[in-house]
């Protein structure tokens, strides 16, 4: 399901890493760069965004949007950043922190230079508001579940801040990170219920590079240079979203130059455009990395139809992934074999793949009992014909042609598939409830390795497994590679439960796309990467004569 | 004439209410859930209860009606689930936004659409009116989409003169008055165009028709054996009376101000009401969906009123009592 739900927690959960100020990495690099441009000529110029939607409030704590975190951002700091290894962690609001010797409290120490826009200090109390807020079941805040270990948070004094934690894990520092710290002075007043209308949604004050300047409804959000960051101002004097609803137009003012910056380029305009840039007849820089998305169809473990291991086996090695890929994603993806991504540490290379063999396929179905008896040309059991329907949202004209490649595809051996387009509430709906046979959908992974939500027995009943995947063995390794301190031996646990599920296949894992977007050749030192689209946005800059606003 | 006025309007209020609880129904009993919006593998299934509890998604059906109604005669719209914020304040910023792109559109349509009906009715069978007929069915049927794409490719990325989309330039704040207002109109000429032009072409069929039937008429014989220009005749004595059936398309067209600019405003990022209400209904925003259905409701009830009064204006010989 990608949209909305995995991808709203975990990309608030990514937001609160995308701004980071390492001061004395910024120190250095900032000199360096002096050398070669005068310090002065930096400073200035507007970046334009293009984005499909709107915003829907700009409080971390509200927000659902997937670019409202783009923008949060920008205005609001988080205690600790993820490095490009998305594993260890800088500075950013703490300058340090420390385990007490039990491993059950971390301390942070805060800056004491940071301030909100209105002039306030940033403090440990704003912490452990924050904290209050996140956790406040009134507010259902989207990321709530990184809070579930953590006891209490403790304010020491104004720049010293301890979390108490439940038990010891190995991302106790990564769920105290999660989340930008808020404003106590401005929100402790607003009630918990009433936090979603609050006037702060829409006016927010932060403390990040950037603060808000203008926000019109479906058209613009304007943000400016914080002149009183903490780190110095940013060298961009604006950063401006602009909304526009419609991709094809959107693209074509990114080409147009109207628009800087659009993310998700579709995959067919790409090859294009990367030549047209080479060949210098266009200005838009084409940069791709891997997403943490994957797709994949899941089959319904609850139907009798693929109740049997070697029966889904088959299934996807009679999917050819390779060419489904380079049919609609035109080569911009690789093929997915695992539920965790291989850009994170726990990934395991190696595992059975399952590859396209539709021979194999035809024999473990017919060991499984499933032959054309009747000679209608759709292999059939016990006079139940091969036939389910495969369900996906409309609108994604990608799921959309995998559902109809893969009919093509199980055609071959007699199976009868039925794609099933449904509008994407809907869909959601019924997966929920577990109404469908097979989905093709997607999961957008978080940069914790956890597995709980999606194939533990106990995520079944509304959570998200959804196919009601149950192996007690993924089980018992899931609870303890989650508290697995030792690094090591968490990855040999992570590993074969990924074994494990990857010989269920209750998913046929079909594909890793890359993330695709493009920006004006005029910026520099732009950092984008499986963090997010904007890392340090302050640090983004164009030389003086390229300034187009 | 103040009494049918009056009789009218009383009679339209039970129809609107009628409508809107038909629609309140509708867009509940349609399948999909709001919650989807918030669905996530970190909300725990206590906290999505509580979160319904909040948007008042918990009670039965009837009493939701009721007390949505009775906020909706207090002038209250409610909150929009989506966006977090009162829904007269979203149609307070949307609606001005499309009523200046369709009333231009509008003008636009009546304008080109009544001059070249003359024109192909005075031409009848002639090779201009072969050409008009001809182009008027090529537009007509040319969905607007692709006429929007289109014009962004040639004026705006290849040409460069126009802008694509939006209402304003980036800049419009530092900009003088007159800047500013130069500023919209290169803003407003595609999506107006492309709004107006599709309408204009069925309009341009419909005025040519009517005239060409009003032609035939006796009075108009009449006023030719009178000796009377062909300009006279035609302008003075066949147009008004061929612009009745106009006036019914234009009051019945006026729902469409609000309504009928979605896929424009999608294409040109026009911040109108259209596209806030599409959006809803694919989120099952239900407060978002319900107001502007009810806007649409009031809007198709006072078009036709309001066709009926200019009736009678332009026809004397229609009094209502």
């Amino acid at each position: 399901m990608r949209s909305t739900r995995m991808e709203a927690g975990l990309k608030i959960f990514l937001a609160s890493w995308s701004v980071l100020l390492l001061t004395l990495a910024c120190g250095e690099k900032g000199e360096q760069k002096t050398s070669q441009w005068p310090p002065d000529d930096r400073y200035g110029g507007t970046l334009v965004v293009g984005e499909i939607g709107d915003v829907d409030a700009l409080n971390p704590l509200i927000s659902s949007t997937r670019n409202a975190s783009d923008v949060e951002g920008m205005l609001f700091l988080t205690l600790t950043e993820i490095n490009t290894d998305l594993d260890s962690y800088s500075p950013s609001l703490a300058k340090s922190w420390e385990f007490s010797s039990d491993h059950l409290r971390l301390t942070f120490h805060l800056r004491d230079d940071v301030t909100w826009t209105d002039g306030v200090k940033t403090t440990a109390h704003d912490v452990k508001f924050s904290f209050e807020k996140q956790t406040d079941p009134l507010i259902a805040w989207s990321a709530i579940r990184w809070k579930e270990f953590i006891e209490d948070v403790q304010v020491v004094n104004d720049t010293t801040v301890t979390f108490i934690f439940k038990e010891v894990y190995p991302y106790q520092l990564m769920d105290a990170s999660v989340g930008a710290i808020l404003p106590k002075h401005l929100l402790e007043h607003v009630p918990s219920e009433q936090m979603k209308t609050c006037d702060f949604n829409r006016q927010p004050v932060g403390n990040g590079p950037f603060k808000l300047k203008k926000w019109i409804s479906q058209q613009t959000i304007e943000l400016v240079a914080n002149e009183d960051y903490y780190a110095g101002r940013p060298f961009l004097d604006r950063v401006v979203f602009r909304i526009i609803p419609d991709q094809t137009s959107l693209l074509a003012q990114l080409k147009s130059g109207d628009v800087d910056l659009m993310e998700s380029i579709p995959p067919q305009d790409v090859p294009k455009m990367e030549r047209d840039f080479l060949q210098g007849k266009a200005d838009v820089r084409i940069v791709r990395y891997p997403s943490r998305a994957y797709g994949y169809i899941g089959w319904n473990l609850q139907n009798p139809l693929f109740e049997s291991k070697k029966v889904r086996q088959a299934l996807t090695m009679a999917i050819d992934r390779e060419n489904l890929i380079e049919a609609v994603y035109f080569g911009l993806a690789r093929p997915c074999h695992s539920p965790i991504s291989p850009i994170l540490w726990a990934y395991n290379p190696d595992m059975p793949i399952f590859p396209f063999d539709p021979e194999e396929a035809e024999r473990l179905l017919a060991q499984e009992g499933w032959v054309d008896h009747d000679g209608d040309g759709w292999i059939d059991k016990g006079g139940r014909k091969f036939e389910f329907a495969l369900k996906t949202n409309q609108g994604n004209r990608i799921r959309e042609a995998i559902t109809v490649i893969v009919q093509d595809q199980l055609a071959k051996l007699g199976i009868k598939v039925n794609p099933r387009l449904i509008e994407w509430t809907v869909f959601s709906d019924q997966t929920n409830r577990k109404e469908f046979e097979a989905i093709v959908a997607g999961w957008s992974v978080g940069l914790k390795v956890d597995l709980t939500t999606i194939w533990h027995s106990e995520s079944i009943n509304d959570k998200f497994n959804y196919v009601s995947y149950s192996n007690p063995e993924v089980d018992g390794l899931i609870e303890m590679a989650k508290r697995e301190m030792n690094r090591a031996k968490a990855k040999l646990l992570w590993d074969e439960a990924q074994r494990l599920i990857v010989e269920d296949q209750p998913y046929t894992f079909l594909y890793i796309p890359e993330q695709v977007n493009g920006i004006h050749r005029r910026f520099r030192d732009v950092q984008m990467d499986t963090r997010g689209t904007f890392n340090h946005p302050e640090q983004w800059w164009v030389p003086r004569d390229e300034r187009k606003y | 004439m103040w009494m049918y006025i009056l009789r009218r309007i009383l009679i339209a209020v039970p129809l609107i209410i009628g409508l809107a609880t038909i629609t309140f129904f509708i867009i509940h009993m349609a399948p999909g859930d709001p919650m989807a919006l918030y669905r996530n593998p970190e909300i725990s299934p206590e906290v999505m209860e509580l979160m319904r509890k909040n948007l008042g998604l918990d009670q039965p059906l009837h009493i939701q009606y009721v007390r949505w109604l009775t906020s909706m005669a207090r002038g209250n719209f409610g909150i929009s689930f989506t966006a977090h914020r009162p829904v007269a304040d979203i149609l307070k910023e949307t609606i001005p936004n499309t009523l200046q792109l369709t009333f231009l559109a509008l003008l636009l349509n009546l304008i080109v659409g009544i001059i070249i009906g003359v024109i192909a009715a005075i031409k009848q069978y002639s090779g201009v009116d072969h050409a008009i007929t001809v182009s008027a069915l090529f537009i007509y049927s040319m969905p607007s989409f692709w006429l929007g794409l289109m014009m962004i490719l040639l004026f705006s990325l290849l040409l460069g003169w126009l802008p694509a989309s939006q209402m304003q330039s980036i800049n419009a704040d530092l900009f003088d008055f007159w800047h500013r207002l130069w500023d919209r109109i290169i803003h407003l000429i595609m999506p107006v165009f492309v709004l107006g032009i599709a309408t204009a072409a069925g309009t341009a069929r419909f005025m040519r028709g009517s005239l060409l039937e009003v032609i035939r008429q006796d009075y108009i014989r009449t006023a030719h054996a009178k000796g009377l220009s062909e300009r006279v005749v035609i302008f003075k004595h066949a147009l008004r009376n061929a612009l009745l059936p106009i006036v019914t398309l234009t009051g019945l067209s006026l729902p469409f101000l609000l309504g009928g600019s979605v896929i424009t405003e999608t294409i040109f990022a026009w911040p109108g009401m259209g596209r806030v209400a599409i959006t809803a209904i694919f989120a099952r925003d239900y407060p978002v969906v319900l107001a502007a259905n009810l806007i649409a409701a009031v809007m198709v009830v006072l078009g036709s009123l309001l066709a009926d009064i200019t009736y009678s204006i332009l026809d004397p010989r229609i009094r209502y009592e």
